[in-house]
């Protein structure tokens, strides 16, 4: 007869799928304890009929009430969660803050969904009232409904650059019924993600021009770094927002330079990183100044 | 506690390649359950007494209950133990 093997640490000996499902259920748990409304979006979250490809993420993803964000980080830090990047320093859209824990590895929360960022909070209760169950870990999770998950499978295919049609757009769009399309256009409409969607589905030249769209042309286009931080600095409202995203332009973000070092980042490697980001936007600077020049 | 086994409400588990990943939530850290291991949580996860989880155990095996009740009475201890399974 086999024992209990030896607790497993760091998740070595747990394969990858596995420990991101458990992920998933270890903190619905944590917010159901701590009375914390939260979605499980992406990766083993989506019904599998709308995937439409077979990667299945390295992270948990959730998108949190944001009137709830603040007391689930300390409830997650307080369980053994601790931060590698907050939300300032992850996208364009200031959107996740991510986590890493011995035992479920990395977790993405999000404050908002990219595309649904207007409102975030009436976005949330939007997709929260229609919410629908699935069993991740054998623990019963809140998910959006699989029309809500189309919809946030679109707005993440909209900013992902694939060099062509991103595999989920075929069935959460384009193999979709007329009707289904226009539960879905009415859907971005209720959560504020209509200029989103139209990225997705390769209508965005009907908002042409409008400030939201500016942001969404970056990603459908093969717009260096510096054009993805000049489009987020049209996007902000107010001069505040814009002074935030000219400081966190240049900012180094120590998770990702972590895992390219393989090691913690002593301050020497940030000053180098931020050296190195300091001459990738040079650069990205100079090659449009040569472009103008050429045009 | 000496009553019937049941699931605790704060395990997960995963199962994958006929091996069983369960943990005690939210804080883990996750159990690897393989082999014979695996067949005992299956055979437990119904509930019920240990007798019950036994006889599970020995036809899932194909052998008679004694030659296994007590190795199948020390593993269930030491899920119990971990807080995977509660007697209620």
């Amino acid at each position: 007869m086999g024992a209990v093997s030896e607790a497993v640490t760091e998740g070595q000996l747990v394969p990858l799928r596995v420990r991101v499902e458990l992920a998933h259920a270890a903190v619905q748990r944590l917010a159901e304890s701590c009375g914390v409304d939260l979605l499980h979006v992406k990766g083993p979250a989506v019904d599998p009929g709308l995937r439409g490809h077979d990667g299945r993420g390295t992270d948990a993803d959730v998108l949190v009430r944001p009137a709830h964000v603040r007391r689930f980080l300390a409830a997650l830090h307080a369980h053994g969660w601790r931060t590698e990047t907050t939300f300032g320093a992850g996208s364009a859209f200031d959107h996740a803050a991510n986590l890493y824990h011995s035992s479920w590895g990395l977790l993405d929360v999000h404050r908002l969904f990219p595309g649904m960022d207007r409102d975030p909070a009436a976005a949330f209760e939007v997709l929260w009232a229609e919410r629908v169950c699935r069993d991740l870990g054998h623990v019963p999770c809140p998910v959006p409904s699989p029309l809500g998950q189309s919809l946030l499978l679109l707005l993440h295919a909209a900013r992902t650059r694939t060099g062509g049609v991103h595999p989920d757009v075929g069935p959460n769009w384009t193999l979709r019924t007329e009707d289904e399309r226009r539960h879905l256009r009415t859907l971005a409409e209720r959560t504020g993600a209509t200029v989103g969607l139209a990225a997705a589905t390769g209508e965005l030249g009907v908002h042409a021009g409008s400030r939201e769209a500016a942001l969404w042309e970056v990603f459908a286009g093969d717009d260096d770094r510096l054009g993805e931080w000049r489009a987020r600095w049209r996007s902000a409202r107010g001069p505040a927002a814009k002074a935030s995203v000219a400081v966190r332009s240049l900012g180094v973000n120590r998770y990702y330079l972590r895992q390219r070092l393989g090691r913690e980042p002593r301050g020497a490697d940030v000053a180098l990183a931020f050296v190195h980001r300091l001459g990738t936007g040079t650069r990205a600077l100079v090659v449009r100044g040569a472009r103008r020049v050429r045009r | 506690m000496t009553g019937p086994l049941v699931l605790a409400a704060q395990a997960g588990w995963v199962e994958a390649d006929e091996v069983v990943y369960a943990a005690v939530l939210p804080d883990g850290p996750p159990l690897v359950l393989q082999g014979s291991g695996a067949l005992v949580w299956h055979a437990a996860l119904p509930g019920g007494s240990l007798e019950e989880v036994v006889g599970r155990v020995a036809a899932a095996a194909g052998t008679s209950a004694d030659v296994v009740a007590a190795d199948v009475a020390a593993f269930v201890d030491a899920l119990v133990t971990v807080g995977l399974l509660v007697r209620s």
